[in-house]
């Protein structure tokens, strides 16, 4: 796995941000720009909402200017600000998910709100249509994992974050990351099962 | 090693992020036991699909406008809002008027918030004033049509009603001269003549 993004830039250029030139933040949107926007991506929002908390964050870094103390790297701090807005929008229900739910589920449906997966029958990998198909389906099971692991299983997996970043993006202990990571894993793993199958059959 | 003392690593196994002693352990451990190995297996193969998401990509140019967007809200409202850095507190920060995206006015989230809250609040004073007038003209005359005080008014009865709601919420207007209604020059003069 990746660990750590390198290079990482953005603390000198948020040492010339707060020495006064407005470029050095320019720089710092162009370079971490479509990471911010993949991690809201990944995390489940659609492409208008990714843009909205894209925004936000880069607003939260423009006022930051004048107490940023680089006590840590630049993208530690960075996914702090990404989890806490993540976790804000989730709470508040405003996040826009990209992901077709599945409609007229059963009242005993133990775990409402999980995207429509492919019937067993019909998830036979080789009747998945094409590679959308299947981003689809692990898009929305991504999106339905739980708050805290969703942000988790985004930085680790997609952004190289190291359990340690991750561990200070949350304010957890890196054994309570390892727990979510596990927990999304499995959650996921469950989500996903007809396609593992045959993912397994092709390693073993 | 056993099945249980696996599974404990089988995370950063499947990361690549074990100790090398450790993870030739496992390795070997793996070998030995098919359960495991297929475990392994699923977990390896989830982490493949998770692979099935790629990131999209942002022209530099839109980008570089975003960046400007924020250098300007963080310039109107430059204070650092408790809540940017505790999302216990809940809101996050609003932009300006007239920062939003480009081809849809106001385009942030937070923005339409607001202005949905402002709406809100129009169509409040609206009803409020409506229903006020309603009640007036619902009201019996008392000495004229358009009640006793009205009787003495210049302006057309019809319309008495009307500039009494407008009196009315003068009264809480402390400027006095219906600049927080924004009243015009012909309804403050008619108020006027209406107060005598």
């Amino acid at each position: 796995m990746e660990q750590g993004i390198a290079p990482d830039p953005g603390q000198g250029w948020m040492a010339e941000f707060q020495h006064g030139d407005d470029a050095a933040f320019e720089r710092i949107v162009v370079h971490y720009g479509d990471r911010v926007l993949a991690f809201f991506r990944r995390c489940g929002a659609d492409r208008s909402s990714a843009e909205d908390l894209a925004q936000e964050a880069f607003l939260r870094i423009a006022r930051a200017r004048d107490r940023y103390e680089p006590t840590a790297r630049f993208t530690t701090w960075l996914y702090r600000i990404l989890s806490r807005i993540a976790a804000n929008d989730g709470t508040r229900n405003r996040w826009r998910r990209a992901t077709t739910i599945r409609q007229g589920r059963h009242d005993d449906d133990p775990q409402p709100g999980i995207p429509e997966l492919a019937a067993p029958h019909a998830a036979d990998p080789a009747t998945i249509a094409s590679a959308s198909d299947l981003r689809a389906r692990v898009r929305a099971a991504v999106a339905e994992l739980p708050e805290s692991q969703r942000i988790a299983l985004v930085l680790n997996r997609f952004e190289g974050a190291s359990y340690d970043d991750v561990a200070a993006a949350l304010d957890l202990s890196i054994p309570a990351v390892k727990s979510l990571l596990h927990r999304a894993r499995e959650n996921l793993k469950q989500r996903l099962l007809p396609f593992l199958q045959q993912e397994v059959l092709d390693e073993l | 090693m056993n099945c249980e003392t696996l599974c404990d690593h089988l995370l950063e196994l499947t990361d690549g992020s074990l100790e090398p002693d450790l993870a030739q352990e496992c390795r070997a451990h793996l070998a030995a036991c098919p359960s495991c190995a297929r475990e392994a297996a699923r977990q390896r193969a989830t982490w493949r699909l998770l692979g099935e998401l790629p990131a999209e990509k942002t022209s530099p140019a839109r980008l570089k406008q975003m960046a400007a967007t924020a250098l300007a809200a963080a310039r109107a409202t430059p204070e650092v809002q408790e809540t940017d850095l505790d999302p216990d507190r809940g809101g996050a920060p609003d932009l300006p008027a007239g920062l939003g995206r480009p081809g849809e006015p106001g385009g942030m989230v937070a923005l339409r918030r607001r202005w949905v809250q402002v709406a809100a609040a129009a169509a409040l004073v609206v009803v409020t004033a409506l229903g006020a007038e309603w009640v007036f003209h619902a009201r019996p005359p008392a000495g004229g049509p358009g009640g006793g005080e009205a009787s003495d008014c210049p302006a057309d009865p019809e319309f008495v009603g009307d500039f009494e709601v407008l009196r009315d919420l003068a009264d809480v207007d402390d400027s006095a001269d219906g600049e927080l209604l924004d009243l015009d020059h012909d309804e403050v003069v008619m108020l006027q003549l209406c107060d005598g």
